[in-house]
């Protein structure tokens, strides 16, 4: 078997823009796996099936199992952050792993493996101990972001930010400027909603009893597919409001959402990613808010036993038919040869399917 | 998300690369994310990357766990193509 995978298919017109967009992903249904086990052993099995995220993951199950009444996740003082601080390290290792390989890679910039390896080490080192990481700070900004991160959030407006990366000769302004030479198209579509209030409250008061093996598989809010990612909870800045209005492509917006997300946790700052709640019907229902977006896991336990298991990823968001990536092609100027489809791979990498993707382009 | 299955490595290729066996199928990763690892060690593989080198019990383990979800899905195609 293999972990799923994502397909998208384009159509290209004559004028050198896709005419239609679709996608399909098809991920094995892992939560299956998960009915009729004791509670203890379901934790033990989402740590095995999904050890690439497997903090997010595990932190979303233990806490859907425990809203849900199992009473054996009686947290000890410290737990809570100490699960906070695993799930922002394995954020910070995804962002970084985009920043220095992924991306650059993409744009035919000079990739850093033997970076990333030395900080994927750190990281897990400070996962390890349940603790934000320390001291990193200084490194992100002395070898990736070229200047103090003070000087950094003091960039409000596109003209600055293209000043700043004129001005240096980092990674970052390297990133940033190759980046956003592919983010200027005029005639962008409009891009789909940022999910912006996620407190889990709010989502599951609109939710209620729908999350069913549908909204599993097409998530929405309220009806409308929605961006969940970084950028949800980073689009307010002064840079983003600007960017958001000129760039509504958003693969510069995606990458600086990232940057910031990074400044936060390796300055220490404990934002809460990890929520929980007991639903009407008995059943627990977790969120974690992960490098891609949402994970949402609900769980309904009879004599702690897994009864029902659903969980909602990232990818469900992104890759939504009508959603991100879907809302970012139509439209999108991809070159009148119909091969230049980097346009299109760097909207797939900025909401980072985490799964092989196939891109089939035709001609409309 | 964000499956990720265990890989017995079969043979390292070229540097910072190698021959993996996932489930009977031979595939090239890379080993760029990884410190020291060798043949026969298993990793968890994701997206052509080797995250992480997992101990033998924990692979097999995870792997087993693996053929059970494939059984699901075999039965899933299957229920798919009868016909309603």
């Amino acid at each position: 078997m293999d972990a799923g995978r994502v397909v998208v298919r384009v159509l290209l017109g004559a004028d050198g823009r896709i005419s239609e967009a679709g996608v399909h992903s098809a991920r094995p249904p892992a939560a299956r796996l998960l009915r009729g086990r004791p509670a203890g052993q379901a934790l033990a099995l989402v740590g095995l099936l999904f050890q690439a995220c497997r903090e997010a993951q595990t932190a979303a199950a233990a806490a859907a199992l425990g809203a849900a009444g199992w009473q054996d996740q009686q947290p000890e003082p410290g737990a809570a952050a100490e699960r906070e601080a695993r799930v922002a390290c394995e954020v910070a290792q995804e962002h970084l792993w985009r920043l220095m390989l992924d991306w650059p890679a993409l744009l035919a910039l000079p990739a850093d493996q033997p970076g990333l390896r030395r900080w994927f080490q750190a990281l897990r080192a400070a996962a390890a101990a349940g603790r934000l990481p320390q001291g990193l700070l200084a490194e992100f900004e002395q070898h990736w972001l070229g200047c103090a991160a003070a000087r950094w959030q003091q960039i409000v407006t596109l003209e600055q930010l293209d000043q700043w990366c004129a001005g240096h000769d980092s990674p970052a302004a390297q990133l940033c400027t190759v980046m956003a030479g592919h983010d200027r198209d005029p005639l962008a579509a409009a891009p789909a909603p940022l999910l912006r209030d996620q407190s889990l409250a709010s989502l599951a008061a609109g939710w209620g009893q729908d999350i069913d093996d549908a909204f599993c598989q097409l998530p929405h809010r309220d009806g409308v597919a929605c961006e969940t990612g970084v950028l949800s909870w980073h689009g307010d800045t002064p840079l983003q409001q600007d960017l958001g209005a000129r760039r509504p492509a958003r693969l510069l917006a995606r990458l600086l959402a990232r940057v910031q997300d990074l400044l936060e946790i390796l300055g220490g700052v404990a934002r809460q990613r990890i929520e929980a709640v007991r639903c009407a019907d008995g059943s627990g229902m977790a969120l974690v808010r992960t490098a891609r977006g949402l994970l949402l896991h609900r769980v309904q336990l009879a004599a702690d036993q897994v009864a029902a298991y659903r969980s909602v990823a990232p990818t469900e968001w992104n890759f939504h038919p009508q959603g991100p990536l879907v809302c970012a092609l139509r439209g999108l100027r991809v070159g009148g040869d119909g091969q230049r489809a980097c346009p299109v791979r760097l909207q797939l990498a900025t909401l980072d399917p985490c799964v092989e993707h196939v891109l089939e382009v035709g001609h409309a | 998300m964000c499956l990720a299955i265990p890989a017995r490595i079969e043979a390292l290729t070229t540097p910072g690369n190698a021959i993996v066996n996932l489930g009977g199928v031979r595939k090239e990763i890379s080993l760029a994310l990884v410190g020291d690892v060798a043949v026969d060690d298993y990793v968890i593989v994701h997206v052509g990357y080797a995250l992480q080198r997992l101990d033998e019990a924990e692979a097999l383990r995870t792997l087993a766990a693996f053929a059970e979800l494939g059984e699901l899905d075999e039965l899933r195609a299957e229920l798919a193509e009868q016909p309603q």
